[in-house]
């Protein structure tokens, strides 16, 4: 008892020191897409055509700090940012040189007042298919042990055009029906959902990330595709770009006892793009953690996890996305950028495969400043509270009011003569 | 048996036959050897004993016929994981209520022998029925087999343990019940590894649900070898009645219904102890597979490891506990150590990530300790003629208790999480806590019966057994 009461005391103690209060921001949000058509009608007709999607989102604060996202499938699907001091600084896009991937370069650039303090930028470059024969769900063991590769690179990709119209900041791109190649005959498609935010919360749907008014979540969604492979696993191969002369962009995964968001995820994972300076500085977070069926739920959670963040010294494949368009020359310029790349990967031992539902989401958030994380809600504490503390008091209770009762009991017996056998006689027992 | 003695088994009961006379039967030739006589301390080990350990043998054996088959049997039967999952309702939802009937009926109607033997009986039938359904590929048969094996399996448990507590009352019961359980363990450890390649076997041969059935048809063979065991054990215990005249029930003396309500307060709480201590142990088990993986980072096979330890350890150490609270009494400290340490582990696992492996190790013999010590204790406060429904009403409770909270613990994880799942079984175990507590102070208030020491249990049977020489 004395035990269960120590821990649950130094329990609360760790619980007050994990509870802290962080500050809340509200931006305006505003999200277009294919902005600036109307100055280049003929060659954003064009690009609609082609797929070329570009969503520009606007989060402003009047104190100072904005947000300005682009949003593209122009060669890689790619997420670019930047932080801005003024209100009135705006992104601009030039679709004469977007509409053809070998001009990209400057096609996005910031203009009004002001000064860009930093820009960060993620693509995505490759889906990888892998043949898990061993079922390690692990993509070095994969290509140690030879085993079989289908590799795309999304530059070979074409994707459905966005929405005209986009509502309450949340839009999909889709890939087109002629997509995987090269089984152009299937139906499945990717896809990935975006939902810019403004302000503090959490999404309702697992594994319930935790955001801020410095972030966009996206869900990104491979669904109904027939595999290659009875054993078919996926990864996704990512570029991250940060206007940065520290090169110590790193992964940190936290553990936390609390999973009451997403049942049975015990981690979050943050890339930081510089972790020295974390509060100016771009970030990629998710919970390791990506689902099998449409309805996510603990029974169909898998695993995710992230490889080695290896250098990107050259990466010409980057000079295709908007990557290139936002950074400009400085793309290949190490002393004012660090790239990186890295594998994600989608999978645990024994979860029975993509082939399980043919379906595979994973949820991500990418941000500026410190990525948000969960602390243990008061609802589970009062729970903690009421369920151990409750009955350690009645127990605590209990013992005092019995030592009570027989020192009193005892005290009293002083006066009497102790029969030990009347007492044996009474409780005769009865077997046997 | 004939039914010449199966009669005089009833009258016998009725009649208090033995008391009456003085005469002393003469055992000779191989009869009057140790390991065959009952006068002998050697005779209850060898054979009784390891009957007793036999009798349930082919129950838990078959009971987990479906989960070493689990994706044999979705696939030949062609049959979802539900349908998969209603194998298990079909045996423990009527048990629920039945157990309590079975134990009931053992005391008014049949006997503990007569009993056994007819459980085993339903035991076998059902696991034939369950085969013949899978030979024929008919589902709902299959469903209604189980039913009928359920039916006879829990109380044939029931009858077990009233064997166990007429042959080792006041003697090494603790040991008997850890035995019991060890056995248990071995029932299905032998069952999940025999069961497959069994299959496989027959599989070079027939196919499909025809192979199946056949597999099931052989398991049934344990069954049909616990019930000769019953039939063995039903001699032995009458000629051990007649030599040692034991004495028999009257019929005033035996049970009504309405006996159930007049069980001392100190059986209730011993079933709230069972319910709340059991939820928080096997549910759990149940749901660990997932978070040894996904909280302690555990590949599935380390997982499946640290998730079965609770079950390895416990069939090794609770003969060992049971001899240990045998020579020192004091039941109810045992069952609140228990607890406690219980409880400690659920909180290791649940606010920190120590290596899963201690606590689970820790939780293993904690189990072990409870439930050596807890079930003898109702016969320590239940008269003999009233222990089959006794143990009947604590079976069905904690069955009721498994699958009520087994759901629930579902519902809770998926919406909330192992953090609140974990608080949850933590509460349970603090009710049980309390129950224990309480169970301490009703029993300290009653002249601590339960909590006496080995030693002074033995004084005061030696004084007893004076007493009756006196009145005799």
């Amino acid at each position: 008892m004395a035990t269960a009461a120590g821990d649950f005391c130094m329990f609360l103690v760790l619980l007050l020191t994990c509870v802290h209060v962080s500050q809340a921001i509200s931006r305006k949000v505003h999200t277009y897409s294919w902005p600036d058509c109307q100055k280049y009608s003929e060659s954003c007709k064009e690009a609609q055509q082609q797929g070329y999607n570009v969503v520009y989102s606007k989060a402003s604060l009047k104190s100072n700090d904005n947000l300005l996202y682009a949003f593209s499938t122009i060669g890689l699907p790619t997420v670019v940012m930047a932080r801005t001091t003024s209100e009135d600084m705006n992104m601009e896009f030039d679709w004469d040189k977007l509409v053809n991937k070998s001009s990209l370069m400057d096609a996005i650039s910031i203009t009004g007042k002001g000064t860009v303090e930093y820009k960060f930028g993620v693509a995505f470059t490759k889906l990888i298919e892998y043949d898990d024969r061993n079922d390690t769900a692990d993509l070095v063991v994969c290509e140690k042990n030879k085993g079989n590769f289908t590799i795309r690179s999304f530059e070979e990709f074409t994707w459905q055009p966005v929405e005209k119209n986009i509502k309450k900041d949340t839009f999909v791109f889709n890939s087109s029906d002629t997509f995987f190649p090269p089984s152009k005959s299937d139906n499945g498609s990717v896809s990935f959902k975006f939902f810019v935010r403004g302000s503090d919360g959490r999404s309702p749907d697992l594994p319930g990330l935790k955001y801020t008014g410095n972030e966009t979540q996206i869900e990104f969604e491979i669904d109904k595709y027939t595999p290659s492979y009875n054993n078919s696993r996926f990864a996704l191969e990512v570029a991250i770009v940060s206007q940065s002369t520290n090169k110590d962009m790193s992964v940190r995964v936290t553990e936390t006892i609390d999973d009451e968001y997403a049942p049975g995820v015990f981690k979050i994972a943050d890339l930081l793009s510089d972790p020295a300076r974390k509060t100016e500085a771009g970030f990629v977070q998710w919970k390791p953690v990506a689902y099998f069926d449409k309805s996510r739920g603990r029974k169909s959670a898998t695993e995710v996890q992230i490889y080695t963040l290896e250098n990107l010294d050259e990466g010409e494949q980057l000079n295709k996305s908007a990557l290139y368009a936002f950074f400009g020359e400085d793309l290949y310029d190490g002393s004012k950028v660090i790239k990186r790349i890295s594998n994600i990967s989608f999978g645990l031992p024994k979860d029975g495969f993509y082939v399980k539902n043919n379906y595979t989401e994973w949820t991500y958030a990418v941000g500026y400043g410190e990525p948000p994380h969960d602390a243990i809600s008061m609802t589970v504490i009062i729970i903690i509270s009421a369920g151990l503390g409750l009955p350690v008091i009645i127990i605590i209770f209990g013992a005092l009011f019995t030592i009570v009762r027989k020192c009193r009991r005892s005290s009293e017996q002083q006066y009497e003569p102790i029969n030990g056998s009347g007492s044996i006689n009474r409780n005769n027992p009865q077997v046997n | 048996m004939s039914d010449t003695e199966n009669a005089s088994e009833k009258t016998a009961l009725i009649r208090n036959s033995y008391e009456d006379s003085d005469y002393e039967e003469e055992l000779e030739g191989c009869s009057g050897t140790p390991p065959c006589n009952p006068r002998s301390c050697l005779h209850r080990y060898f054979p009784v004993l390891i009957f007793i350990c036999f009798l349930s043998f082919g129950s838990y054996f078959c009971y987990d016929n479906p989960a070493a088959l689990q994706d044999t049997m979705i696939r030949d039967l062609d049959i979802d994981e539900g349908q998969f999952m209603a194998f298990y309702s079909f045996y423990s939802w009527p048990n629920v209520v039945l157990c309590m009937f079975g134990g009931y009926l053992i005391d008014r109607l049949f006997g503990v022998r007569l009993g056994s033997i007819i459980f085993s009986l339903f035991v076998t039938v059902g696991q034939v029925i369950f085969a013949l359904g899978s030979l024929f590929n008919l589902y709902g048969l299959m469903c209604f087999g189980r039913f009928v094996f359920g039916i006879g399996g829990e109380s044939l448990a029931v009858a077990q343990n009233t064997f166990a507590v007429k042959w080792f009352q006041g003697k090494e019961l603790n040991m008997v019940f850890g035995l019991q359980l060890s056995f248990s363990r071995v029932g299905s450890t032998v069952n999940m590894n025999v069961m497959q390649p069994l299959y496989n076997l027959i599989d070079e041969h027939i196919h499909g649900y025809k192979c199946l059935g056949i597999a099931l048809f052989i398991g049934a063979g344990t069954c049909i070898f616990s019930l000769l065991i019953a039939f063995t054990l039903a001699f032995f215990d009458k000629r051990a009645d007649r030599i040692l005249k034991r004495q028999a029930i009257s019929s005033e003396e035996m049970i009504k219904f309405r006996d159930i309500l007049t069980f001392p307060m100190p059986t209730w709480l011993i079933s709230v102890i069972c319910v709340a201590y059991y939820v928080a142990v096997f549910p759990f088990i149940g749901l660990g597979l997932v978070f040894f993986e996904m909280k302690f980072g555990l590949n599935p096979t380390s997982a499946n490891a640290v998730n079965s330890l609770v079950y390895i350890i416990s069939a090794g150490a609770s003969p060992f506990f049971g001899f240990l609270i045998d020579r020192i009494g004091k039941n109810v400290f045992w069952v609140i150590i228990g607890i406690v340490i219980t409880l400690g582990c659920h909180m290791m696992l649940a606010f920190t990530f120590m290596n899963p492996y201690i606590p689970m190790v820790i939780m293993g013999l904690s189990y072990s300790i409870l439930a050596s010590a807890l079930w003898p204790m109702v016969a320590l406060i239940i008269p003999a003629h009233q222990l089959g429904t006794a143990y009947g009403i604590m079976q069905a409770i904690q069955n009721l208790g498994l699958a009520v909270i087994s759901l629930t613990a579902g519902i809770i994880v998926d919406k909330s999480g192992y953090l609140i799942l974990e608080v949850f079984f933590m509460a349970w175990l603090c009710l049980a806590l309390i129950a224990a507590v309480l169970l301490y102070l009703v029993d300290a208030a009653r002249g601590g019966k339960l909590n006496y020491s080995s030693k002074k249990r033995n004084a005061l049977k030696e004084l007893e057994d004076e007493e009756k020489l006196k009145d005799n």
